[in-house]
């Protein structure tokens, strides 16, 4: 192992780490790093049959940065519980070996004191966060060690430091960008003082730009040796800079390698490969490169290494600057003509697009070589734009989610070849989802905007458009609409008319996908007990099978291991050429994008910034820089050869790189060649990108008033595929009605809290809200409710600035119910029959008795709206939580676990949104009736709870991993009753009260119907 | 955490408060429920604004049952001593920030309702969670839920004891089918997907089979 600690203790000269000592210090003296040793560690989760890790052996030395590989299901999550003593404390299952952490066993120990120790960073930021603010989110764990306030404040702020991220306390952990959240997440683990991290798929929600933030300061506490550090991740080629070793696990959960990451990634290398697991590009490159006899020296592990590497090797520089060399060297066993994989159009083209004075040194692939002979036609040598037909095209699209909200495309225009792969790529809250969704018809477009084969989408029916266009969402759950994994094949045959209706053939048809998807034998399984992988190919077989010409995917290879992603991939590569398909991916995934897809469209800020071959576009830095994209490994080794090794630079293009070393680079998809199989699908990286919640920096936000305003569940408005933009929103607390939707909302929108009743007492203002509001079920005569609905308006634009138009605007939806209130009591009140007749209409007596009623009734349920909406627009949720606490004396455990349900109320109603959309794509057919109805809600209620309640069980595995209700909290700031709040309390109960007796006195008000 | 579910949660530490006894994971799952559910409380009441307008008052409250799921739904899952009452109420308070007609005299009606259910659960030990527990908590909720409307709306000016009578025969039903069944059916649905392993309500199933 050549993890060899510089150091043993943590102290270093950098700024953040020193500064975190002190607050380590000041929670216990504690000198480095424990080590760790895991001894015939086996596990089994309670309510499975095989055991998820088994026999784990490996020691950890202090200091030491470890990473973590396996393919999926192999057991690491679980590992990374077992780290910290959240199995076997909290998980139930069948638990075996020692898990040692400096002198603790975990077994033995508990959560809090573990959590000390080991920290614990989880995939989604939005999944571990318990609180709405920053530093509320920092402090929670502190909280939970029942630190001191004093402590904590220092604490938090250093561990704020830590990752860069000083001076955010105050801020919404919705006002965010992924990387940040991410970046809190690690702060608000740093803050309890533990000097083991462990992370889970860090980056995997991150786009590329987030990602690179959050390495950069995983990097800098690796260095320093102040931390160890244990993390699982697929984005290797960031790490392999500053990893000390490598632990593989297996796909049954055993230890496959322990050791030095060079000798994993070269000695080991079929090994790993084997089992599915994801190697640096470089690594993979250089192993290639030898292969095909170029003597590269050395195992160079990171870009700059294999850049020296590979300019030290005799020839090989020379001979791509010179031809594009695609073979081996010269005296290389084979020639490199014959060996050269048939390479799909798209790539050439782009190769062609980067080396334009050389076109004849790249062959061009004869259309015969195209198995099954679909007629490809030529290549076009003038960029990767080929003037074929178009598949989609797309003029000047200008959309937002809200008529005042933001643009989130401007001026859009596009011509989509067909029987492309085409990558759509950008920040998060680029628009790129938004123009996936608009171009699959999961977006409402307006006329003249979208047309696909032709035809102006606007003009097709859905039924229609769901057989021409299929749109893959990030999250397969949404999609399924029965209730086995042959169902939901079939369903999409029987929906497609153009396939006859044999049931043989659908029989066969269904067969032979779900052999393709190797999703056989769970043919009969429900499709919500799979494996995040299978769900994920479940949903491309089921959309896949239906035949559309053009297919949208949302992020295709999102949580999937590296045989996973292959097989996908090859198979939707294999669609586009073989069939004919068009493909539109949307995707942080540059590694995706380098070796896969044909042309690439690049979004910034609603616009496309750029629309040419990958190839191109990695060498624009400028641009990636604007367009907050990475550069691929293998990008980063091109430049880095121009620049140190002089090598000229239109030859060094990635596409060069990737062909020298014989890889078969986008677009070829025969797979003849079996042997070729197992290296050509060596490409994929899991994508990284929005979390099946859109939690890039656009995420939903967490607020009390989430989803208010008038947007009814039901029709939830903003439908954006990846939950980039448009996913609802309010801004801050149970504040502002700010529904933008769009990555315009600021912190601006924010309420300024100096207001008279936003400074009150929360609990003491709930108790006015409720005393109010029994004020006015005891009157029945119209005036009394009408003056207290007065009286609501004129105290929320008083004493909590609110408008009365914005109050009145939140409440006039509920105009409606008066409605029926007058029909009912005009209809149906007894007392109408001794009630004077004020109009007769036909059988109809409209009485006084029922006239009035039915205004109070009226007046009261606005009045009711009026009071419950000024006091949510005038408090915040956390303090809210807080008065609820220390005031009302709530359980705390209950008050806060409501709180994290409470945060993803605009989730729910965004995922709605989102499985209605899935489901139409799918073609599921609206129908009349309340019945249809009924069954079309049942079928959107039950996906979307099965994922609420998924995310909740990852929230309290986060909250328990930071050591939540393990006895007393303290509290970082106390809810504060002062004097003003009792007078506040008196004058709103008095002012009412007082307000009755005046009327009543005046004999307006009645205590009952009447007479 | 993504392939992977917690499965299975053992008892919790013990803090001395009565929600000891509930894991994180529990009190978490419990209020992810009840927030749905007050979605639908608040959707159900914007139909009953609109679309069940025009039903007159005995015959309305056959609707009214959707309005204890919370108080039914949330102990099916959760099993433990309060889980009606919490859902009930936060689903209620979900309903009222989300603007109901009712503001806040809505978290009376979800105390009392889910009071009222609870009751039923804890009548049975927490230990009895059948259809015909589900349902007949669903009546108890539903007969609350009319008596504290009659003072409320002034039914018992408005309306005949015998129209009121009827209305606590037609939400006690209501509350049984609309409220108990469907919860169960629901609950039993979110069992299949597999999300709720290692909560008492798949640890049971697992023992019946």
């Amino acid at each position: 192992m050549s993890a060899a600690p510089r150091t043993g203790a943590g102290d270093t000269v950098d700024g953040a780490t020193t500064l975190s000592d002190r607050a380590r210090h000041s929670l216990r003296t504690f000198t480095g790093p424990p080590r760790m040793r895991v001894r015939d560690l086996t596990f089994r989760y309670s309510e499975r049959r095989d055991p998820a890790l088994r026999e784990v052996n490996f020691d950890v030395a202090p200091g030491e940065s470890v990473l973590v590989l396996g393919p999926s299901g192999s057991g690491k999550s679980t590992l990374t519980l077992c780290l910290d003593g959240l199995i076997p404390h909290v998980v139930e299952g069948e638990y075996e070996g020692i898990v040692q952490v400096g002198r603790l066993i975990a077994h033995e120990s508990d959560v809090p004191r573990l959590a000390r120790d080991v920290g614990l960073v989880f995939q989604d930021p939005e999944s571990q966060f318990a609180t709405l603010t920053v530093a509320d989110e920092v402090a929670f764990g502190l909280e939970s060690l029942a630190v001191p306030p004093e402590t904590i404040e220092e604490a938090s702020a250093q561990a704020l430091a830590a990752v860069g991220l000083a001076g955010f306390d105050g801020r919404q952990l919705t006002t965010l960008s992924g990387g940040e959240k991410q970046r809190v997440a690690l702060a608000s683990v740093l803050a309890m003082g533990p000097r083991v991290i462990v992370l889970d798929e860090p980056s995997a929600n991150l786009d590329p730009v987030g990602a690179v933030e959050l390495f950069r300061h995983l990097r800098r506490m690796a260095r320093d040796r102040g931390h160890t550090l244990i993390v699982i991740e697929h984005r290797l080629d960031e790490l392999v800079e500053w990893i000390d070793s490598v632990l593989v696990l297996d796909a049954c959960g055993r230890v496959l390698f322990r050791g030095d990451p060079r000798e994993a990634f070269y000695e080991r290398s079929a090994e790993l490969t084997a089992a599915g697991v994801w190697r640096p590009r470089t690594t993979e490159l250089v192993l290639s490169l030898k292969e095909r006899g170029w003597p590269v020296p050395g195992r160079p592990l990171t870009i700059a290494e294999t850049a020296a590497a590979l300019a030290d090797t005799p020839g090989l520089l020379r001979s791509l600057a010179t031809s594009g060399v695609r073979g081996g060297p010269a005296d290389a066993p084979e020639s490199p003509a014959a060996d050269a994989p048939t390479t799909g159009h798209g790539a050439v083209a782009g190769s062609n697009a980067a080396a334009p004075s050389g076109p004849a040194a790249t062959p061009q692939p004869a259309a015969a070589s195209n198995p099954a002979g679909a007629s490809n036609p030529a290549p076009g040598s003038d960029g990767a734009v080929s003037p074929e037909l178009p598949a989609i095209e797309v003029r000047d699209l200008t959309y937002r989610y809200d008529p005042a909200g933001p643009l989130v495309l401007e001026g859009v225009s596009l011509v989509i070849p067909e029987a492309r792969v085409t990558a759509i790529v950008g920040a998060n809250g680029a628009g790129k989802s938004t123009l996936a969704g608009l171009i699959s018809g999961v977006l409402p477009t307006t006329p003249g905007s979208v047309f696909i084969g032709g035809r102006d989408t606007c003009s097709l029916e859905d039924r229609v458009r769901s057989t021409t266009v299929g749109h893959v969402f990030q999250n397969p759950e949404h999609q399924f609409v029965t209730n086995t994994v042959r169902g939901e094949l079939v369903f999409s045959l029987t929906q497609h008319s153009s396939l006859g209706d044999s049931e043989v053939a659908h029989a066969a048809l269904v067969d032979s996908w779900l052999d393709r998807f190797g999703l056989s034998e769970l043919a009969e399984a429900g499709p919500f007990t799979l494996s995040q992988g299978q769900k994920r190919r479940l949903s491309v077989a089921a959309m896949l099978i239906r035949g559309q010409s053009v297919l949208v995917l949302d992020e295709p290879t999102f949580g999937q291991d590296r045989r996973q992603a292959d097989r996908l991939i090859s198979t939707l590569v294999e669609q586009s050429t073989l069939e004919r398909r068009t493909m539109l991916m949307v995707t942080h995934d540059m590694r995706l994008v380098a070796e896969h897809a044909d042309t690439v469209v690049v979004l910034v800020g609603g616009a496309v910034a750029f629309h040419g071959p990958p190839g191109r576009l990695f060498r624009d830095e400028a641009l990636l820089r604007r367009a907050g994209l990475t550069v691929p490994a293998v990008g980063g080794l091109g430049s880095l050869l121009r620049e140190l090794h002089g090598v000229q630079n239109e030859f060094v293009a990635p596409a060069e790189l990737l062909l020298a070393a014989g890889f078969p680079i986008a677009g070829s998809s025969d797979e003849t060649a079996p042997a070729l199989e197992a290296r050509e699908s060596e490409h994929l990286h899991p994508a990284s990108g929005l979390g099946a919640t859109g939690t890039g920096g656009d995420g939903p936000r967490p607020a009390l008033e989430s989803s208010v305003t008038s947007q009814a569940v039901g029709a939830p408005r903003t439908v954006d595929p990846a939950g980039a933009p448009g996913a609802p929103d309010t801004v801050g607390a149970l504040g502002a009605p700010d529904r933008d939707g769009g990555a315009g909302r600021t912190a601006a929108a924010v309420p300024t809290l100096d207001h008279y009743l936003r400074r009150r007492n929360p609990a003491l203002k709930l108790v006015v809200l409720l005393l109010v509001s029994l004020m006015l079920t005891a009157v029945f005569d119209p005036y009394t409710p009408a003056a207290f609905l007065a009286l609501g308006l004129v105290a929320g634009r008083v004493l909590g600035g609110l408008t009365p138009w914005s109050v009145a605007r939140a409440v006039a939806p509920l105009l409606i119910a008066g409605v029926g209130v007058f029909v009912a009591n005009i209809l149906f009140n007894r007392l109408n029959e001794v009630s004077p007749a004020l109009l007769v209409l036909g059988p109809v007596r409209v009485t006084e008795v029922a006239l009035s009623t039915a205004a109070s009734l009226t007046f009261r349920l606005l009045a009711f709206a009026v009071f419950s909406v000024v006091f949510v627009r005038t408090t915040d949720a956390g303090d809210l939580l807080l008065s609820l606490v220390h005031q009302v004396r709530l359980d705390e455990r209950l008050v806060f676990g409501t709180m994290v349900g409470y945060r993803m109320l605009p989730l729910l109603t965004y995922e709605y949104g989102l499985i209605k959309a899935a489901h139409r794509v799918r073609g599921v057919r609206g129908g009349g009736g309340p019945v249809a109805a009924a069954r079309r809600t049942w079928r959107y209620a039950i996906p979307l709870l099965a994922g609420a309640v998924r995310r909740a069980g990852r929230v309290a595995i986060a909250m328990d991993a930071r050591a939540f209700g393990a006895g007393p909290r303290t509290y970082r700031r106390r809810s504060q009753v002062v004097a003003a709040d009792w007078v506040f309390l008196v004058l709103g109960v008095a002012v009412p009260a007082g307000l009755i007796l005046v009327l009543r006195l005046a004999g307006v008000t009645r205590f009952g119907i009447g007479v | 955490m993504k392939t992977q579910e917690p499965a299975g949660t053992k008892s919790p530490p013990a803090t001395g408060s009565w929600s000891a006894a509930w894991t994180t994971r529990e009190i978490v799952v419990a209020a992810v429920l009840s927030v749905a559910v007050g979605v639908i409380f608040w959707t159900w009441g914007l139909l009953w604004a609109t679309a069940f307008a025009a039903i007159p008052f005995p015959a309305s409250y056959a609707l009214v049952g959707v309005w204890m799921i919370g108080g039914l739904l949330v102990p099916y899952v959760i099993r433990r001593p309060g889980a009606a009452v919490v859902g009930e109420l936060v689903a209620a308070f979900v309903s009222m920030v989300l603007v109901s007609q009712w503001g806040a005299a809505v978290l009376l009606s979800g105390l009392v309702q889910g009071a009222a259910a609870e009751a039923v659960f804890a009548g049975l030990r927490y230990r009895v969670y059948s259809t015909a527990t589900l349902m007949v908590a669903g009546a108890f909720a539903g007969v609350a839920s009319i008596v504290l409307d009659s003072f409320f709306y002034g039914y018992w000016e408005a309306y005949s004891p015998a129209s009121i009578a009827v209305g606590a025969v037609l939400v006690a039903i209501s509350g049984a089918l609309l409220g108990g069944v469907v919860s169960k059916l629901a609950g039993d649905a979110l069992v299949g997907t597999g999300t709720l392993s290692g909560l008492a309500i798949s640890r049971e199933r697992k023992r019946t089979r």
